[in-house]
């Protein structure tokens, strides 16, 4: 089941400047903190000229679509499913 | 038969497997990207798991969750599938300078000139996706004398094939390969070859050049003659578009002319889009529908052409008729009589070019901060303009 979120959510990040490679360590959502276990795609485009990255992201059975805006570098949750129909 | 310098990549169960990939939760599950969630939504792309309960392109929403109530049907994410084509593109680049897209999740690889085994390319292009992109998006790569048979050996083993046909194998492949397996036979022309004692692939080859000329009535049947023997009939650098289309299915059946401007609108910005790109304008302008009781269509045209998709947007809500009769399920607009925008003629108040001034800051606008954020007043409210991709060739 998927739920559309679309509102401002906490994440905690973290910069390998060895890999180059950026994740989304930590989500709080609903009172809880969300540790990420896999990030199954990150890729990116452009609103207009803005950049926006989209993280997907598993955590304790449930799927989380994060967007970072890379205009003002604030985050936002889209999605929540839980990988049922 | 040509030494074998043409591959195709073609990603499987594209939509669904990209979903896959980025939703590691439906990885192993069914699932299926429908044009529309609702019951009678269109399957675009069905995953692995889902084809074997024969669940496939063009199954409706409705069918697919009484062959397995646990599917899991997602809408498009546009953006996405987007971005791993050129993700794709990218790692495809690497092995063959020229890579030309033949549609969202098909390559066409050109070898010639380039030293090595294709066979052993192909198992590394493989092993780079899987590094690069992922592990579960997987492609079935056919190599061939031509672009023809490259394709025609990549849709022989699915999922995550390699197949190539050449001078030695291509005769025991043409034996056991149906007509309507080939790329460009559908089952009316297989129909057609059937009555005519060509009855499979083989036979198709075997066929002298005047028997097939006589049975295709054109000289297509001479361009069946050589693709089969390996000749390159498909590569020849593409002429220059004479119109372009973009064609909509609506989610939900629109009964008047309020509820298909928005529709309009995102048609005649694409097709501007693209004569942007192009640098061309339109002389012509067709509107079609396809409504419950038939289709309608109404073409028009301009003295002088129209350059973007505003003015595409104008002249084709002119050609809409005040009442439709019907509820209209499809909409498309062409347009067509391209020259190159080398000049703009002006009317007599220079109305024209004030109105082509305004939509150029607009589109700059529409450029800077996303589609839709500038939109004509007609539409009265800020409507949400959705976003497709067409399963045609990328151009």
């Amino acid at each position: 089941m998927i739920e559309k979120i679309n509102s401002p959510v906490s994440v905690i990040m973290d910069f390998n400047h060895h890999q180059k490679k950026l994740w989304p360590v930590q989500i709080q959502w609903n009172n809880r903190d969300w540790r990420v276990e896999e990030v199954g795609l990150h890729h990116q485009y452009y609103c207009g000229r803005k950049l926006v990255h989209i993280f997907s992201v598993t955590s304790g059975g449930m799927f989380f679509k994060l967007e970072l805006d890379t205009q003002n570098l604030f985050w936002r949750l889209l999605e929540v499913a839980d990988g049922s129909v | 038969m040509d030494p074998s310098r043409q591959m195709h990549v073609d990603i499987n169960s594209c939509f669904a497997s990209i979903e896959q990939l980025s939703n590691p939760l439906l990885q192993g599950k069914p699932v299926a990207v429908a044009a529309y969630k609702s019951e009678r939504g269109v399957i675009l792309a069905a995953s692995r798991e889902a084809k074997v309960l024969g669940i496939g392109t063009g199954t409706r929403v409705s069918e697919s969750k009484k062959i397995c109530p646990e599917i899991v049907v997602l809408e498009p994410d546009t953006q996405k599938y987007r971005f791993i084509h050129r993700q794709l593109k990218k790692v495809l680049k690497k092995y063959s300078p020229r890579v030309v897209a033949k549609s969202i999740d098909e390559f066409a690889l050109d070898f010639k000139g380039v030293d090595g085994n294709l066979m052993a390319t192909a198992k590394e292009i493989k092993k780079d996706i899987a590094a690069k992109i992922g592990p579960w998006l997987t492609v079935s790569i056919g190599i061939g004398p031509n672009r023809f048979l490259a394709k025609t050996a990549s849709n022989m083993q699915k999922p995550d094939g390699l197949v190539e046909i050449n001078s030695d194998n291509f005769e025991n492949i043409y034996k056991n390969l149906d007509l309507i397996k080939l790329n460009g036979i559908n089952w009316r022309t297989s129909l057609r070859l059937q009555l005519n004692g060509v009855e499979n692939t083989w036979e198709f080859y075997q066929a002298s050049r005047q028997k097939l000329k006589s049975i295709f009535c054109s000289v297509l049947g001479e361009y069946w003659y050589w693709r089969l023997r390996g000749m390159e009939m498909d590569g020849k650098k593409e002429e220059a578009k004479k119109s372009y289309s973009n064609i909509y299915s609506l989610k939900k059946r629109a009964k008047n002319r309020m509820e298909l401007l928005p529709v309009i609108y995102q048609l005649a910005l694409k097709s501007g889009n693209k004569l942007r790109k192009k640098q061309r304008m339109a002389i012509g302008v067709a509107l079609w529908l396809l409504l419950n009781n038939g289709s309608w269509h109404k073409v028009g045209r301009v003295r002088s052409g129209m350059v973007n998709g505003w003015e595409i947007y104008r002249e084709a809500v002119k050609l809409l008729p005040k009442e439709i009769k019907g509820e209209v399920k499809k909409v498309a607009i062409f347009i067509f009589d391209l020259k190159p925008a080398l000049w703009i003629q002006d009317d007599l108040f220079n109305k024209r070019s004030k109105f082509i001034r305004l939509t150029k800051t607009a589109d700059i606008i529409n450029d800077k901060f996303g589609a839709g954020t500038i939109i004509p007043g007609t539409l009265m409210e800020k409507v949400k303009i959705p976003d497709f991709i067409g399963f045609g060739q990328v151009r």
